[in-house]
């Protein structure tokens, strides 16, 4: 690509301070990879432009934006490892609400994500301050992801990969005192093989959390070996 | 509109005391600090996002996302909205952290990137963008750059911005000002300006380059 330097540096820079369209935009990024001095000078104006973006006054969010964040990167999935793009790409349409649907174009590939809006009873947990998370792989390649929080005596599991069951069948989860007396805290049938769900027992420290397979409607007592058991303490 | 303010003049007048110090400590470590333990730069913290580190996205949102916010305001002013954006760029950032590419930039300018991105395409999607005070804008600019409310370290960044905007002429001030703060398009500029849009072009650029130059940025 043969840009002129004058050209190259005027777009960089209008690029850099957000003064182009978002056609003009695209355009720009599809050629940063053909011209090396487009994306130098887009590199020198997009530093310049962060300290203007550093000089203004910090503004400390709400509590509650914390919490829904840290919430929803629980049960929002990464894409795949992505093939990498221009530096800077395109943003990704992140649609926010009770179950948005994106669909996100990612290195030429489109994505499909499924958000969820996190439960509150996973947002009070990842808000407490006591808050604890332990993932479990799964030998078949899901995971099981413990959340809890003690003060709150509340835990929550996010599963992932889990296998379909036949109807007359369920996932229960348990809550395991140090006894090794299991309280029943829910079922759940997992949906393209996750599934979220905030545990009816109360928790309590060095309590452990188990997923068996019961039959449908669940057990008010194991029936099964478990699948997994997770100590939280 | 000969009549925008030029910050420089009436921001030399203001003399206000510093802030608070222990506000100002609390918000020097949202600085990107190269002496700090490689994981715990915001290009460590966004590498290891990228693996899906959802303990390194905590520390990365506890860190910046005031720096996040505060721009996001100064170009929308509606606090619903921006904490809105907020959460978006924060969604983006979980999402697309492989993207960042230590190579090409610093983890706080990608950050600012997508901040200033979203915020922009925020306020270019209502139709108020056009109605926009521009003269209350050029005001809380001149309030900004008297950095009074800043930590030491931002602060020292905020005269080297002021001194660099500075030296700009006025009217690329203007130019650098209404885009960068004020999120305003090139054909936008040349209409509220009354200019044709090659002069507003040239103008960011050479605005641009004085300001480069002067805070030392190279590649």
């Amino acid at each position: 690509m043969t840009e002129s330097r004058d050209d190259a540096t005027t777009r960089a820079a209008s690029y850099a301070v957000g003064a182009l369209t978002a056609a003009e935009r695209r355009e720009l990024e599809a050629d940063l990879r053909r011209s090396p001095r487009l994306a130098s000078e887009v590199r020198e104006f997009t530093e310049t432009a962060a300290m203007l973006g550093l000089a203004t006054e910090p503004v400390a969010p709400s509590d509650s934006l914390r919490a829904q964040l840290l919430g929803a990167v629980e049960t929002t999935p990464q894409p795949s490892r992505v093939v990498r793009g221009p530096w800077i790409s395109r943003p990704a349409a992140v649609l926010l609400g009770a179950a948005a649907a994106a669909v996100i174009a990612v290195g030429g590939t489109v994505v499909a994500l499924e958000i969820t809006r996190p439960t509150s009873a996973v947002e009070q947990i990842v808000a407490a301050d006591d808050y604890e998370r332990v993932v479990h792989e799964m030998e078949d390649g899901g995971s099981v992801t413990a959340l809890w929080s003690v003060s709150l005596a509340r835990a929550a599991l996010l599963v992932k990969g889990m296998d379909d069951l036949p109807s007359s069948r369920t996932y229960q989860a348990w809550v395991i005192d140090g006894d090794g007396h299991a309280a029943p805290a829910g079922t759940f049938v997992p949906h393209d093989g996750a599934a979220s769900l905030t545990l009816e027992a109360a928790m309590a420290p060095g309590d452990a959390i188990g997923i068996t397979v019961e039959p449908a409607g669940g057990s008010s007592a194991p029936t099964t070996t478990p699948l997994v058991v997770i100590p939280t303490a | 509109m000969s009549s925008i303010v030029s910050f420089a003049a009436a921001a030399a007048d203001r003399r206000r005391p510093s802030a608070a110090a222990g506000r100002a400590r609390e918000r020097l470590d949202v600085v990107p600090a190269p002496e700090l333990d490689d994981d715990l730069s915001i290009e460590g913290l966004l590498r290891n996002v990228a693996e899906g580190d959802r303990a390194a996205f905590a520390e990365l949102y506890d860190r910046i996302s005031n720096r996040v916010l505060g721009l996001v305001i100064r170009l929308l002013r509606d606090r619903a909205q921006s904490e809105e954006v907020t959460q978006e760029v924060f969604l983006e950032i979980w999402q697309s952290a492989a993207r960042f590419d230590a190579n090409r930039g610093s983890g706080m300018a990608w950050v600012l990137t997508v901040t200033h991105r979203r915020a922009v395409d925020r306020i270019r999607a209502s139709q108020k963008s056009h109605e926009r005070d521009l003269k209350i804008g050029i005001r809380d600019m001149e309030r900004d750059f008297d950095g009074v409310s800043e930590s030491v370290e931002i602060r020292l960044e905020n005269e080297r911005v002021k001194r660099a905007m500075s030296r700009l002429t006025s009217l690329q001030r203007e130019a650098v000002i209404l885009a960068y703060y004020g999120g305003y398009s090139h054909s936008e500029m040349a209409q509220i300006l009354g200019i044709p849009l090659g002069t507003v072009k040239t103008r960011l650029r050479d605005g641009m380059i004085r300001l480069r130059d002067e805070l030392g940025v190279t590649s």
